[in-house]
């Protein structure tokens, strides 16, 4: 949960590493706001307004932290 | 459009959410630019794999048609009438408030039941979150200037009623067998679907867009 997030929650710019290219464990790695958006985005199929009107962030926000999951989860599955 | 235009533009581009004239650019650049392709077509796999994960227990997006239906008026579709156009959005506030905390705490709840199964102490906390968020709704509902039209109210209430019944007996399901992570999701499931019921009734009270 978000609260949870311990360490990932601080956001050093980099997920943990993700042992065998495993993506779950990647997404599971993510800063809390990234793993939100991309799980409910790329594997609930949530648009961008609906997770906005769901977690109260601005919609712009949604895109920013998507692209940030993304990117971190590149960087992570690349390792 | 430069390299660094471009990769701004490609999660848009890969989901499909470009203008077309800029997703024109975009596949143009592409076709000449090789770091750029290779960008786009890792960034297509990431999305590709992720879709391919299994969706975790949020409620199926034609949960709400069967709700949405009977609070239609009879052959028409969700319009709100003369009576409600204007529902007062103050009455409305509190529930809106409090729909949209118990969707962060249920998505994030969710979330983390797709990543792994929680432990007993996390989805006990959620739990106490939903029950907090609940109240909250429940007495924002009570209330008689909820802006909902008294047939609606009628039918949101009756819904809300099955959906307790769900819940009383998912509960007393995992009371009696504490560990069982499916009737802890079937649980949250049903929470979520609570509140989304709220939250669609205010959108058709016409206090949300």
């Amino acid at each position: 949960v978000l609260a949870e997030d311990g360490g990932a929650s601080q956001d050093a710019g980099k997920a943990q590493p993700a042992p065998g290219g495993d993506l779950a464990r990647a997404v599971a790695a993510l800063p809390a706001g990234a793993r939100t958006v991309f799980v409910l985005y790329d594997i609930e199929g949530y648009q961008h307004d609906e997770i906005a009107q769901l977690t109260g962030i601005a919609e712009g926000t949604s895109k920013a932290q998507l692209h940030r999951a993304r990117r971190l989860l590149r960087e992570a599955m690349s390792r | 459009m430069n390299c660094d235009e471009i990769q701004a533009r490609l999660d848009a581009w890969v989901d499909d959410a470009l203008p077309v004239a800029e997703a024109a650019a975009v596949a143009t650049h592409l076709r000449d630019c090789e770091p750029c392709r290779a960008e786009a077509a890792a960034l297509r796999a990431l999305v590709a794999q992720a879709r391919a994960l299994p969706r975790s227990v949020l409620p199926g997006r034609d949960l709400w048609s069967g709700i949405e239906a009977r609070l239609a008026p009879v052959g028409g579709t969700i319009r709100p009438s003369p009576a409600r156009e204007r529902p007062g959005p103050a009455a409305w506030r509190p529930l809106l408030a409090a729909a949209a905390l118990g969707g962060l705490l249920l998505g994030a709840a969710l979330a983390s039941h797709w990543l792994r199964e929680a432990p007993d102490r996390e989805f006990a906390r959620e739990q106490a979150r939903y029950a907090e968020a609940s109240a909250a709704l429940s007495r924002a509902l009570t209330g008689d200037a909820t802006g909902l039209a008294p047939e609606t109210r009628a039918v949101v209430e009756r819904t809300l009623s099955i959906l307790d019944q769900a819940i009383a007996e998912a509960e007393a399901a995992l009371a009696a067998d504490p560990r069982n992570a499916t009737l802890e999701q079937m649980l949250l499931a049903r929470y979520q679907q609570r509140l989304d019921l709220l939250r669609r009734a205010a959108a058709v009270s016409g206090s949300v867009s």
